[in-house]
């Protein structure tokens, strides 16, 4: 009796389509982030035929406008009505931090794919919490004992006014200050801010040959392009994160971003033939090139993938999925793949890239590379 | 030196564009003492049209004439059909009547053109900087200065020199009396607040290239264009110019020197003001 009424229930979830959630912000300064990453993850699905493990996959999207109240009632709006098996994103860290009490509480699944946030893999870590994108330490953190032996003893560092932006600091200055490397000045606009005029004549007065810079999206592009507008790229060196030069806002930065030093887990310049691959269907599908965004979608698309097919597609058992994720690995475009089972946050290299012009398009050319950084979670 | 002078162009540019929004606001809420939340959604409304005008000619400078056409139109609607009502009302149905319309137009914006940031570009012919004396500056907002200079001028001879500027001066002084003299006052008011939005519009335009066009720009600015106007005066032309002015380059200065707390600098200023002018720099004292 209890077969014959549990079995065609397993073969309902079985025959029902995987529903993948996506908080994601398609608003504001982070929307052509959001949208990148969207794009990165249909592109996967797209070519595996919007299936894995024997279940059709179905993505519900939702945007979360970087504002953190809304972000938690799109998640439980995902998790309660729509019945989502888990759920991806966000990209601001303001929501990550805002939602993670309900993942917790209600056990779902949460696969962050942009945040960097430091926490959500330290001190809020948790079997059902992972990440494929990358931590605030991570990308900033092995830069900074880098630029101090190779660029520069003194930086004035600019970061936009919120939790990312302080963090990213934070953790630039222990690998920069660490070693020895002196912190000038810093000074942070506030974040979606539009005008720099005011903040770019304080950087000048302030007179260091070199400013590290934490901006994202929309913000990124406008400093870049204004610090040159105001003709202080002649005399001061920008260095900063990866994010602020990838390939969503090289082209309307344009030469201003030329000679730009920055750390970053992805560059689409990266000679291995899995990123090539990637590089090549992503331009040929989109006609652009995909930056980091679009890799952490394509990432978090396979990872998802891999692990419906580890289970079968079966998404019932939540212990068992949490276990097939943690166990993938694999040969992604911005190199080797793995979670840290410590953490569950990815264990990835690091590239130090410089902005060149390349042979049709401005481009990352990778200078160094820190292999297999590991963010050191709670010590 | 090269600082200072940047510093100043800075604040002037900011300054300009508060002017823009507040010569209007200022104008209506000493004409008709309405208190008027959707201004700065006119702001907003006139940096949408621009941006589509622009899209679809590919040309600024028609935005700069068609954004506050159609946006007045859409003003004059407004105040014909809904704060026509609520005059004789009191401040309290205006402010909850007008903020009702800030809710609208934010959704409709959102609604028809998302909730991206548009960077409106400058005219090719204004791209690029100049030197200018010791320091770089961007063309575009040398432009924007000196257009905003020029506006003020004229806005300055129509409202004192022409026939129909004599009839808002004297309206603004005292409204019955204007009306006792046969000023149809309600015409009258329209004509002012189509004015004041077309500017605000105006503003929205011109800030496109600088501040970049998204739903919610219109919040941002109107609070520092309400602190314009207490600082000002209400309903004086001259107030909101000398006080956007003051306004800019104190953020500007402030933002550079103290980044931590800019938005304070302007707080400073509108108590300094307040307290050694509670009627604002050139307010007209209350005729009650």
């Amino acid at each position: 009796m209890g077969f014959g009424v549990f079995a065609p229930a397993v073969r309902a979830q079985m025959n029902a389509p995987a529903k993948i959630g996506c908080l994601i912000t398609q608003s504001k300064a982070l929307s052509v982030l959001g949208t990148n990453v969207l794009d990165g993850m249909s592109f996967y699905f797209e070519q595996n035929g919007w299936q894995a493990g024997g279940r059709k996959i179905t993505l519900v999207k939702e945007d979360d406008e970087a504002n953190p109240q809304l972000g938690l009632e799109k998640i439980k709006k995902m998790v309660e009505n729509d019945k989502v098996d888990l759920v991806t994103g966000p990209i601001g860290s303001n929501v990550a931090l805002a939602i993670l009490a309900y993942v917790k509480q209600s056990g779902s699944i949460l696969i962050v794919d942009g945040a960097g946030v430091n926490a959500v893999t330290r001190k809020h870590k948790g079997p059902n919490i992972f990440r494929t994108s990358t931590t605030s330490w991570q990308s900033n953190a092995p830069a900074g004992g880098w630029i101090y032996k190779n660029v520069a003893k003194e930086v004035v560092v600019v970061a936009s006014d919120f939790s990312g932006g302080h963090e990213a600091i934070n953790a630039f200055k222990e690998g920069f200050v660490s070693v020895g490397g002196t912190i000038v000045k810093e000074v942070y606009p506030p974040f979606n801010n539009n005008d720099y005029s005011a903040y770019l004549a304080g950087i000048k007065l302030i007179g260091a040959p070199n400013v590290y810079v934490y901006m994202v999206g929309a913000d990124a592009v406008r400093f870049i392009t204004q610090f040159n507008e105001f003709g202080l790229k002649k005399t001061i060196n920008i260095i900063g994160t990866g994010f602020m030069v990838e390939d969503d806002a090289l082209p309307a930065e344009g030469d201003a971003a030329l000679g730009i030093i920055t750390g970053l887990h992805y560059a689409s310049t990266l000679d291995t033939p899995v990123n090539k691959k990637f590089v090549a269907d992503y331009k040929a599908k989109y006609n652009q090139y995909p930056g980091c965004y679009s890799e952490y979608g394509f990432v978090c698309a396979r990872v998802i993938a891999e692990a419906l097919k580890a289970t079968q597609g079966d998404t019932s058992d939540k212990k068992k999925l949490e276990d097939a994720v943690r166990n993938v690995k694999f040969a992604a475009p911005r190199g080797p793949f793995r979670f840290d089972p410590e953490t569950q946050n990815v264990i990835q290299n690091i590239y130090i890239r410089e902005v060149v012009r390349g042979k049709d398009r401005l481009e990352n050319k990778v200078l160094a590379t820190i292999p297999d950084v590991r963010d050191p979670g709670m010590s | 030196m090269d600082f200072l002078v940047t510093q100043i162009l800075n604040g002037l540019v900011y300054g300009v564009l508060l002017f823009l929004l507040s010569a209007g606001l200022s104008l209506i809420l000493g004409l008709m003492h309405v208190v008027n939340l959707a201004h700065g959604s006119f702001y907003m409304l006139g940096a949408f049209f621009g941006l589509t005008v622009v899209h679809l000619t590919g040309n600024f400078w028609l935005a700069l004439v068609i954004a506050p056409v159609l946006t007045s139109g859409v003003g004059v609607v407004v105040e014909r059909l809904f704060l026509r009502q609520v005059y004789q009302r009191g401040y309290l149905d205006q402010v909850l009547l007008t903020f009702g319309f800030t809710l609208i137009f934010y959704d409709l914006v959102k609604w028809i053109w998302g909730g991206d940031i548009y960077q409106l570009s400058a005219p090719l012919s204004l791209i690029g900087s100049v030197p200018v004396w010791v320091a770089s500056f961007p063309k575009y907002r040398l432009f924007l200065i000196a257009f905003g200079f020029a506006l003020s001028i004229l806005l300055w001879l129509f409202l004192d020199r022409s026939r129909l500027g004599a009839m808002i001066r004297a309206s603004v002084d005292n409204s019955n009396m204007a009306a006792g003299i046969g000023i149809n006052v309600y015409r009258l008011f329209t004509s002012v607040f189509a004015l004041g939005v077309g500017l605000a519009a105006l503003g929205g335009v011109a800030a496109g290239p600088i501040m970049g066009i998204y739903a919610g720009m219109d919040a941002e600015i109107l609070i520092v264009g309400f602190i314009v106007v207490v600082c000002g005066g209400m309903g004086s032309l001259l107030g909101a110019f000398v006080s956007s002015i003051l306004i800019g380059e104190a953020d500007t200065f402030g933002k550079a020197y103290l980044p931590d707390s800019a938005m304070f600098m302007i707080y400073v200023v509108m108590i300094v003001v307040l307290l050694t002018r509670p009627t604002g720099l050139f307010g007209i004292r209350d005729q009650e």
